[in-house]
């Protein structure tokens, strides 16, 4: 697995250079569409992570993991990482404030913070995904979609607590 | 609703601490934790940028349009509705393609624009939806960009677990719409 990365980019390189592409000039093109696009996230992100982090601290997010225990480990789940099942769906930033919670308070090499890390990378934030593709079009009703993602962000929770214990 | 979220967290935590008597802690931890987001956002535009670059190069070379070259006969197939219209197929193939590349914001105009085409079938726009929640990707790049920023021993361990769970989460997805749009239409018919 350590080989993917530079591999994709050895490989993205040779293909840039066989298509005459100049490499660097694209390159940094698309760092800079990368590093506007982290600084215009930092605003949100500082109010995202302030809130998670008196979220967590205030004492009541011990409370509730420790009531939603016994049933998410019945199904296999790691009580942890529910905080990310549940903000997923609704906003890329605010989970990418819980993800980072998760991961540095659990430490980033810990079972629990690898299954947030899979959580994360494995589904979209699905409520703003419907909301703007649609707008456009107009459409109102979406029967079954937002049933079946959701239910699909448990099963990939659910999932990625197994797997991660074997990878 | 970010809205709600933000200010449901704000207020039961603050509220909660001082009821509980921790209001000193929390103090620290807003001052603390505004400082650490601005070193973990800073901390991750090494790896977002350098993933964006290579991606770039990639375009640049034309991989979008070759993937959605050979993305087309199965879009025909999971879209029958779009069988005699190029546009939507395109802007399907594209948004798909994007997705999976990892190009974020590249991939909501043609989102948007497959919707708009496929709009006379809802049930084309449920599923373009639906395999859109699953979110499939090449190399999360944010995800170990987090890590590396963290101090994982090896930010890129995350990939191989990433994709099967990925592809679970497609597979339910689908399967849970399937039996849900049924389920509805055959409500529909007994009324």
């Amino acid at each position: 697995m350590i080989y993917i990365m530079p591999l994709f980019i050895l490989i993205v390189i040779i293909v840039g250079f066989a298509k005459n592409v100049p490499c660097f000039d694209s390159f940094v093109k698309g760092a800079q569409e990368g590093v506007s696009t982290i600084v215009k996230l930092v605003p949100s992100l500082i109010g995202l992570i302030v809130a998670v982090g008196v979220f967590r601290n205030s004492g009541i997010m011990d409370i509730v993991i420790s009531k939603t225990m016994p049933i998410l480990e019945k199904i296999g789940m790691d009580s942890e990482v529910l905080p990310l099942m549940l903000i997923r769906p609704v906003s890329g930033s605010a989970s990418l404030a819980t993800l980072r919670d998760i991961v540095s308070s659990s430490g980033p090499d810990s079972l629990t913070a690898r299954t947030a890390c899979v959580m994360m990378g494995s589904t979209e934030t699905i409520f703003y995904t419907m909301a703007v593709y649609t707008e456009k079009a107009k459409i109102r009703k979406l029967p079954g979609v937002l049933t079946a993602a959701l239910a699909a962000n448990i099963i990939s929770a659910i999932s990625a607590c197994i797997i991660c214990q074997f990878i | 609703m970010l809205n709600y979220v933000w200010m449901f967290l704000m207020i039961v935590g603050i509220a909660v601490s001082v009821v509980s008597g921790r209001t000193e802690e929390i103090m620290d931890t807003i001052i603390e934790s505004a400082n650490n987001a601005v070193t973990f956002s800073i901390g991750l535009i090494g790896v977002v940028a350098l993933w964006c670059g290579v991606i770039k190069i990639l375009e640049d070379a034309g991989a979008v349009e070759w993937l959605s070259k050979k993305l087309k006969p199965v879009v025909t197939r999971i879209f029958p509705s779009t069988k005699n219209n190029p546009k939507a197929q395109n802007a399907i193939v594209t948004n798909i393609t994007a997705n999976f590349l990892g190009l974020g914001n590249g991939a909501t105009p043609s989102g948007i624009e497959a919707v708009a085409e496929m709009k006379e079938n809802v049930r084309d726009v449920c599923l373009f939806l639906v395999i859109n929640s699953a979110g499939i990707q090449l190399i999360p790049s944010t995800v170990i960009a987090i890590r590396a920023e963290l101090g994982a021993a090896n930010p890129t361990d995350i990939i191989l677990p990433t994709w099967i769970v990925s592809v679970i989460s497609l597979i339910a997805a689908v399967a849970i719409y399937a039996v849900c749009s049924s389920f509805c239409r055959d409500r529909r018919h007994t009324k």
